[in-house]
């Protein structure tokens, strides 16, 4: 925060406000990877704070993490490539809230990263555990759904993953 | 200190959907995470829910998934020992994964199925035997799915049948046709076509009867038509518009000065393009020409020099032949592949010996061993292109 009170000119300084309440001040050049505060800035709202109902604080200090690393000129292709394994090693459920947010933001290379992170965590899951995660009640008949796991049986083959995260 | 980071929720918040329920609702986003997934984990996700059957077995998710250019990843070798079974060469040599099918059991056939054609990755297949009945399949390969077309309208004992074409564009419709030529009934010496759509169903005749001098039983499916060239004898050509139902015929290449041994040794589509191979015998240089899509002229696409091929390998070479006999040089070209670049472009060379398998890239002339053992005693170098059929990845339907 006390770096963001210095006063240098050519930089511009936006205030986020995550759902808790929280505020975060952030260099404008770095928050306008999100296309949805870039908007918002090119719109003239950014004299204020600009208020993030969907995303948490949690969420939004990883987002931010995330924008700084990918914006900073010091940071090379390998730090910024450690750094994204690092990230995406979070929760299955922090990584959806990210996603989510990156969906919200619309930080496009962020949704990319959060997605295959998430195809990542899931693809040697079982069906249920996939049900699980999401939250989704089947609705297939216990005979229709046998009838699609007979189609390929051969796909059923093989230990599959029955944890949640 | 677990117990210190647990957020007891307020009531309002239990009613607030979380962040995986909201993005399962998304569909945008949900095929974000869908597209990540290897092929098999889609399959088992089909039973998720009927909301993720239908985002998975949708055709736009199906192009999604394997954007054109889509090319060919590997080869199935067919061998026939009492029942056929299939040899699988893998394109990439880093790639282990196992062979899509050593031997096609997806329904029950007495004499066993084989396979006449790969047609932007579905498979058109058939019993394998010379007498009815035999059934005709369409099989996708990666999803393993397969449906039998339904007898042809003039399944009769006296007419013929000369070959079998599938038409299936994924990128123009999710729907395929196959057509079939036969023997005119009416008039035995004329072939007849006949047509059936996935879309609106059973067989029925496409024009009159007709005369042509071609190979029937190797088409190859083009610019939304099935073209057949002679194999033997004059360069004769033929070409059969789906959607017009129209027939004519294509230019052919100029023939070399040296007329005589002169042989087709590639006609094939990949990615969209028309190829075609002729080498004088017992010639390693040769052209590559490709079709304009107006059907105007082959031009030259690639110059290939094999020799930097035939030193690396010496089993490729007759040396106890005359360097002027056609026989000098033993290999077979099993495919032209054009990849999502134009310096991606290959082709897979069959020679004799223990490599069997090689892939030439067309642009930097750079050539690898491919994955050879998979392949069995099968000498790769006998087959033909036309013998031989391509492994395109596709989720979609039959």
């Amino acid at each position: 925060m006390a770096e963001a009170s210095s006063s240098i000119t050519e930089k511009f300084f936006l205030t986020l406000k995550s759902s808790d309440g929280d505020e975060f001040v952030l260099e404008e050049s770095i928050a306008i990877q999100s296309i949805t505060i870039k908007n918002m800035v090119e719109d003239g709202c950014s004299s204020s704070v600009i208020p993030l109902s969907k995303v948490d604080t949690e969420t939004l200090i990883k987002v931010i993490e995330y924008m700084k690393m990918h914006s900073s000129t010091s940071s090379n292709e390998e730090e910024i490539e450690n750094f994204d394994k690092k990230f995406v090693s979070n929760s299955i459920n922090t990584i959806l809230n990210i996603l989510e947010a990156a969906n919200f933001l619309d930080i496009n290379n962020l949704l990319e990263l959060c997605a295959e992170a998430v195809a990542n965590r899931i693809k040697n899951k079982t069906p249920e555990a996939v049900r699980k995660i999401f939250n989704i009640t089947s609705d297939f008949t216990p005979e229709e759904e046998a009838e699609i796991r007979n189609e390929t049986p051969w796909a059923f083959e093989g230990n599959l993953d029955h944890s949640l995260d | 200190m677990q117990g210190l980071k647990i957020k007891i929720p307020k009531t309002a918040e239990l009613e607030q959907p979380t962040s995986a329920e909201i993005v399962a609702s998304i569909d945008d986003l949900l095929i974000q995470i869908l597209l990540h997934l290897p092929i098999t984990s889609l399959l088992y996700f089909k039973t998720v829910s009927k909301h993720w059957l239908s985002l998975i077995t949708n055709p736009k998710f199906s192009i999604l998934c394997h954007p054109n250019p889509n090319p060919a990843i590997g080869l199935f070798l067919p061998s026939y020992v009492l029942k056929p079974k299939f040899d699988y060469v893998h394109f990439n040599s880093q790639n282990l994964t196992k062979p899509p099918f050593k031997k096609l059991k997806f329904t029950k056939d007495p004499s066993g199925i084989t396979i006449l054609q790969s047609c932007n990755g579905l498979l058109l297949c058939c019993s394998n035997r010379i007498r009815q009945p035999i059934n005709y399949y369409v099989y996708n390969p990666t999803t393993k799915h397969y449906t039998t077309l339904p007898k042809s309208f003039l399944g009769t004992e006296n007419s013929n049948i000369h070959g079998l074409s599938l038409a299936f564009d994924p990128i123009k419709s999710p729907r395929y046709k196959v057509i079939c030529i036969r023997n005119s009934v009416s008039s035995p010496e004329h072939y007849q076509i006949e047509i059936y759509s996935s879309e609106t169903g059973p067989w029925r005749l496409s024009g009159g009867p007709f005369i042509a001098d071609v190979n029937f039983s190797k088409g190859v499916y083009w610019n939304g038509s099935i073209h057949w060239i002679s194999t033997i004898g004059n360069l004769n050509s033929l070409c059969y518009n789906i959607d017009l139902e129209s027939l004519g015929v294509i230019p052919m290449p100029p023939v070399p000065d040296n007329y005589v041994s002169v042989t087709i040794s590639y006609f094939g589509e990949s990615c969209d393009h028309l190829h075609l191979i002729q080498i004088s015998n017992p010639q390693i240089q040769f052209d590559v020409y490709e079709m304009k899509r107006d059907y105007s002229e082959w031009f030259v696409k690639y110059k290939v020099d094999l020799h930097p091929i035939a030193s690396a390998f010496p089993m490729m070479t007759n040396t106890y032949l005359d360097p002027f006999e056609i026989d000098y040089y033993n290999f077979a070209i099993l495919s032209l592949v054009r990849g999502r670049r134009e310096e991606d472009a290959f082709m897979v060379l069959g020679i004799p010996g223990d490599c069997k398998a090689i892939r030439y890239n067309l642009v930097s002339k750079s050539y690898e061993k491919l994955c050879d053992d998979e392949v069995g005693d099968e000498q790769v170098w006998f087959f033909s292109a036309a013998g031989v059929f391509e492994y395109i990845e596709s989720l979609c339907c039959v």
